[in-house]
């Protein structure tokens, strides 16, 4: 069979897959054939294009910690800000009561606009194919992954690749439940993907099952809107990239003109009753949580209304937000009330809201199992440690949320490209971004539950600023090449420039000003002194909003700030001391078996990850060390035990 | 676990010896001897060839008086040395005690910290400097040492000790997890934010708890070893007497007054025959003198007086007997006629009726009279098994003390605090307290989160 040949594929076409295939396609410049063609480099394959980009859940994107992670996906090239960018209808940051280390931009999107505008990005890429199949299976030249098998509506095809970002999301032997009834698939009204899993498994991955939920959807005409309490967003909205604050910009047919490019709306406010409750209270032997239909795990972050009536049961109202998911639908998110309760008992629950009485329930809420790669398994670049060129990005590694799910594709993207071309893997470190954070989370953590981003996981919390991410983030990308190939890339380089003239002229001006006689900057660590403040002390300064609070944050932490610094320098060496891959571990017979057994099952990559190892102490490490470079020196053949001689 | 830091350990066996071993190793060797020493004969910066040589180490005091130990110093040079690095070992008198204080002073050195199990070894080997053989065995020391270690944490855990560094523990984390909710999760209809109020008055009442449990000695610098101060006039026959309690000629005497002009200090069993008999740290301090002549005479003076400020027993000594000027008042103190065997001068005339009588009147070269001031020091410095007393090593006081700092730190911020500065205090704090109960993860800190409010919108 002819096999069509790319650098890399990638298989899934959510929030990870299409980031995965930007970054890839950053690194591959489309290649001209003999007959002077463009070739793209890049396969995206999907069940179905039209899905590309597709909110499954909460048409929002951002928030705490996840608009941390959104910001630095952007920095680094990536396509998520400036999709959401184009589409917001609904734009706040949260906790601006609190530090501006945890201040987390979010923005409700218009679902149909924002699917739209990723397949516009991704059709701007002369590097990408999209191309409507499903996986059947990997295909191996002896034991090097090769490409993929599948099974497109013209007939079954091969594509060849020598690496590959696997992005399965909810899709692997999906399950959706709404109280008894049960019906394969990942998503509403879409079939899942079952050969993929039985691969994995044939290799020899340790899977896992997964669980998580969506709310009812109901039709905004049949609501009481106008008299439930307004939600609005922020007066002045602030994007997620630079690229928008200072625009336009524009990539194929999107174009991004103004900001904000949708017209604003406001959400509602209303709550579930104590009747409800009691009702639900009396249903949950249907409810397949609790009836023993779903055994898998489901996030604490993110509880079912059946597990809040259930373990708060003194509570006798929860708050429901009404987010309209679009303009061009009536379809309002119930965000509050994710279930899998039987249809009637979620018409009792909605029609029991206040405004709700007579709401038409255009979708029931449900819970999809799924199947996930249990995440050990994975090096903190996405590729499998037992399959090399194969990646593994998203909800298959036992995450959740579409931030983690697009920073996991940057990772794996990068990387991907990079195994294609022959250069050594990149991972961000823990101090350098949230990123950095969710990947070595990842490979150093058993999950016991889908995984999700908090700014408290963070160490370096402080210097992991949304208002900083650029400073941190967009020279190393620029390094790594991820944006000097392409218009957009070039766009950020310039945008950058102007941030870094401008911070440091900031700077400057807070350096040299005086504020009732003593140095701003002496003002400024004040705990008092606020951000408004820092504004009104220099009323003819002009810069822009990212600008200011990135010096702002950044003088405010700054003794902070210096003692993490050094920290970090402190266990640099360690996270850079890398462990080779053929060690065994098992043999190190002086170790102490629970030690033995975390390193073994973990296999860590540096001594920084074995550090972090749940049963690892620092003695161990000091054994380690010293196994290693006998193991370095050829002094200890693999396979020999250590204590054995 | 670095390779390339520097590391310090006692190196002596435990218990006592006559003298006790530091060993240093690694690339900041030469700075901190720089730092910690003093060379008799005036030189910049200790020798940087291998060699050995006689200084003195400074030991800074709680109240910053410097005491001043005699020790002998081996100095290596990269790559002639045990490990292979640049490295010390420096002899003290053998007293455990001082061998830790002199520890912490080392490590508080920037970029020195205290060495793991099997560290030196570990290096040696790294650095060609052991066999094979020889690693293998340091990987079994290692492996031994570590269970040891663990064998004798877990008693600890088990312990009333345990119980109460647990509990401690237990506040910290839900203080921590009470603030990460008011930043994780103020998404959350049912999360509210800890007040800050609460708060500060939360880690005010753990910061004196702890500090209280920690005792008086708590302070990083003290020991356990009480000080014991040689107060008194010039020429009261203080050095004498110094002497012949060290049992031999250790501070120059001489019937000029004001002939000690620096605060010697020296270790001091107080009975000889029995190990387990408490010890003191001896304190000679120049002659305090209300009206210094020169320069030299009044930095004597300040640190004369600084020592005495830190001294947890004066022995005033008085050749006249009358004790007039008390030299610190309300502090325990023993009052010591000495030279008892000269009569006093004529012209100073009897003690008035009205002043106290001395505690013991001896004189330095009667063995017996030494023995009984012995004897008397031993009676005052019993210290009395207070409620203060944690039984933790001096390292995990250190990190406890560290702990109650950040937290009383945290109970002085007004009201206006960032959360997030709050939450990296608490966190280091938990840190500092996870030396003792094993690392308290960002996990278990969020589980407390979902455990307590309806989170989930």
């Amino acid at each position: 069979m002819d096999r069509q040949a790319y650098r890399v594929i990638v298989i899934g076409g959510g929030h990870a897959g299409v980031e995965a295939a930007w970054a890839a396609a950053n690194l591959l410049p489309a290649e001209r054939s003999a007959s002077g063609a463009l070739r793209p480099t890049v396969a995206l394959v999907t069940l179905d294009p039209a899905k590309i980009g597709v909110m499954s859940c909460n048409p929002a994107i951002g928030g705490l910690a996840k608009g941390q992670l959104v910001r630095e996906v952007d920095a680094m090239g990536g396509l998520m800000g400036l999709a959401a960018d184009a589409t917001g209808i609904h734009f706040k940051v949260l906790n601006t009561s609190k530090g501006p280390a945890v201040h987390g931009p979010r923005c409700q999107n218009d679902k149909h606009a924002y699917a739209e505008a990723v397949q516009a990005l991704i059709a701007s890429r002369p590097e990408i194919e999209v191309i409507a199949a499903a996986v059947e299976g990997l295909i191996f030249q002896g034991t090097k992954l090769a490409g993929v098998r599948i099974n497109t509506p013209l007939g079954r095809a091969e594509l060849a690749a020598p690496a590959i970002v696997l992005t399965t999301g909810t899709f692997m032997r999906g399950l959706m439940h709404t109280g008894e009834k049960k019906s394969a698939g990942g998503r509403h009204g879409e079939a899942p993907s079952v050969g993929i899993s039985d691969e994995l498994r044939r290799l020899g991955f340790e899977l896992g099952r997964l669980k998580t939920g969506t709310p009812p959807r109901l039709r905004k005409s049949t609501i009481d809107w106008d008299n439930l309490p307004v939600q609005p967003g922020d007066d002045q909205p602030l994007p997620f990239s630079d690229l928008t604050e200072r625009g336009p910009w524009s990539a194929g047919e999107l174009v991004c003109d103004r900001f904000p490019l949708l017209e604003q709306l406001d959400c509602r406010q209303t709550r579930t009753t104590a009747d409800a409750h009691e009702h639900i209270r009396q249903n949950l032997h249907r409810a397949p949580m609790f009836s023993g239909q779903i055994e898998s795990v489901g996030p604490r972050y993110c509880p079912s209304i059946e597990d809040k009536v259930n373990r708060f049961a003194d509570r006798e109202s929860h708050g429901v937000f009404l987010e309209p998911e679009s303009w061009r639908s009536d379809w309002v998110y119930c965000n509050g009330i994710a279930t899998s309760l039987p249809e009637d008992v979620q018409l009792a629950l909605v029609r029991a809201m206040p405004g709700c009485d007579k709401a038409e329930v255009l979708q029931y809420g449900y819970a999809v199992e799924y199947d996930m790669v249990r995440p050990h398994q994975i090096h903190a670049t996405g590729m499998t440690k037992s399959v090399e060129g194969l990646f593994l990005a998203g909800q298959i590694n036992g995450t959740s949320g579409y931030e983690e799910a697009a920073a996991q594709g940057l990772v794996a993207g990068l990387n991907a490209a990079r195994f294609a071309l022959g250069e050594e893997p990149r991972t961000l470190g823990r101090h350098e971004a949230y990123i950095g954070v969710l990947m070595d989370d990842l490979v150093t953590k058993t999950p016991v539950e889908p995984y999700r981003m908090f700014t408290s996981r963070a160490e370096h919390r402080l210097l992991l600023r949304a208002d900083n991410s650029a400073d941190r983030l967009t020279p190393l990308a620029e390094e790594l090449g991820l944006l000097s190939s392409t218009e957009l890339g070039r766009m950020r380089l310039a945008v950058f420039q102007q941030r870094r003239q401008e911070t440091a002229e900031l700077a400057r001006a807070i350096a040299e000003a005086k504020l009732d006689g003593e140095p701003l900057t002496k003002s400024l660590v004040r705990s008092e002194f606020g951000y408004g403040d820092l504004r009104r002390a220099l009323p003819g300064v002009r810069a822009a909003r990212s600008s200011w609070m990135g010096v702002f944050a950044s003088m405010k932490y700054a003794p902070y700030i210096e003692r993490q610094e050094a920290e970090i320098r402190r266990q640099s060496k360690m996270e850079r001391k890398r462990i080779p891959s053929a060690l065994d571990f098992a043999n190190i017979t002086p170790m102490r078996k629970e030690a033995r057994q975390a390193l073994g099952r973990f296999r860590p990559e540096t001594f920084g990850q074995a550090g972090r190892l749940e049963g690892v102490t620092p003695a161990d490490l000091t054994l380690l060390a010293v196994v290693v470079e006998r193991f370095k020196r050829g002094e200890l053949p693999p396979g020999v035990p250590v204590g054995a001689a | 676990m670095a390779l390339d830091d520097t590391i310090a350990a006692i190196a002596s066996p435990p218990g006592r010896s006559p003298r006790a071993i530091l060993r240093v190793s690694g690339p900041h060797t030469r700075s901190l001897l720089g730092s910690i020493l003093s060379l008799p004969d005036r030189a910049d910066e200790p020798p940087q060839t291998r060699c050995a040589f006689a200084a003195r180490l400074k030991l800074p005091s709680q109240s910053g008086a410097a005491l001043s130990l005699p020790v002998l110093v081996l100095r290596f040079v990269a790559p002639k040395s045990y490990t292979g690095e640049d490295g010390a070992e420096i002899l003290l008198p053998g007293n455990p005690l001082l061998a830790q204080r002199v520890l912490d002073l080392i490590v508080s050195h920037d970029g020195v910290r205290r060495a793991g199990p099997g560290e030196f070894s570990a290096r040696a080997y790294l650095n060609n400097r052991l066999t094979l053989d020889e690693a293998e065995g340091v990987s079994l020391l290692i492996a031994a040492a570590t269970d040891e270690e663990r064998a004798a944490a877990a008693k600890w855990m088990k312990g009333e000790a345990g119980d109460t560094c647990r509990r401690w523990g237990d506040e910290l984390t839900e203080l921590l997890a009470l603030v990460e909710a008011g930043i994780d999760f103020t998404d959350q209809e049912d999360v509210v934010a800890i007040e800050p109020a609460e708060l500060a008055s939360r880690a005010g009442a753990l910061a004196s708890e702890i500090q209280a449990a920690l005792g008086p000695a708590s302070a990083a610098t003290q020991t356990t070893e009480p000080k014991v101060a040689l107060v008194g006039a010039p020429s009261a026959g203080k050095s004498t007497l110094f002497n012949a309690l060290l049992g031999r000629r250790r501070a120059v005497t001489h019937e000029d007054p004001g002939t000690t002009r620096d605060v010697l200090a020296e270790p001091l069993p107080l009975d000889e025959s029995d190990p387990d008999a408490p010890r003191i740290l001896l304190l000679d301090l120049p002659g305090l003198d209300a009206d210094p002549d020169s320069p030299s005479a009044r930095a004597a003076q300040a640190s004369a007086r600084a020592a005495l400020d830190d001294a947890d027993l004066l022995l005033w000594c008085d050749p006249t007997a009358r004790f007039q000027t008390p030299p610190a008042a309300g502090r325990p103190t023993i009052r010591v006629r000495t030279k008892a065997d000269m009569p006093v001068a004529p012209s100073i005339g009897a003690p008035s009726p009205s002043a106290p009588p001395p505690d013991l009147e001896l004189s330095a070269f009667d063995p017996a009279g030494i023995a009984s001031l012995k004897a008397l020091i031993a009676g005052r410095c019993e210290r009395a098994p207070g409620s203060g007393d944690l039984a933790v090593s001096r390292h995990h006081r250190r990190t406890l003390a560290a702990a109650a700092g950040l937290l009383s730190g945290l109970a002085s911020e007004g009201p206006g605090a960032d959360p997030s500065v709050a939450a990296e205090r608490l966190r280091t704090a938990l840190d500092h307290l996870g030396e003792l109960l094993g690392r308290i993860p960002p996990d278990e800190v969020i589980g407390r989160v979902f455990a307590r409010f309806c989170v989930g919108k």
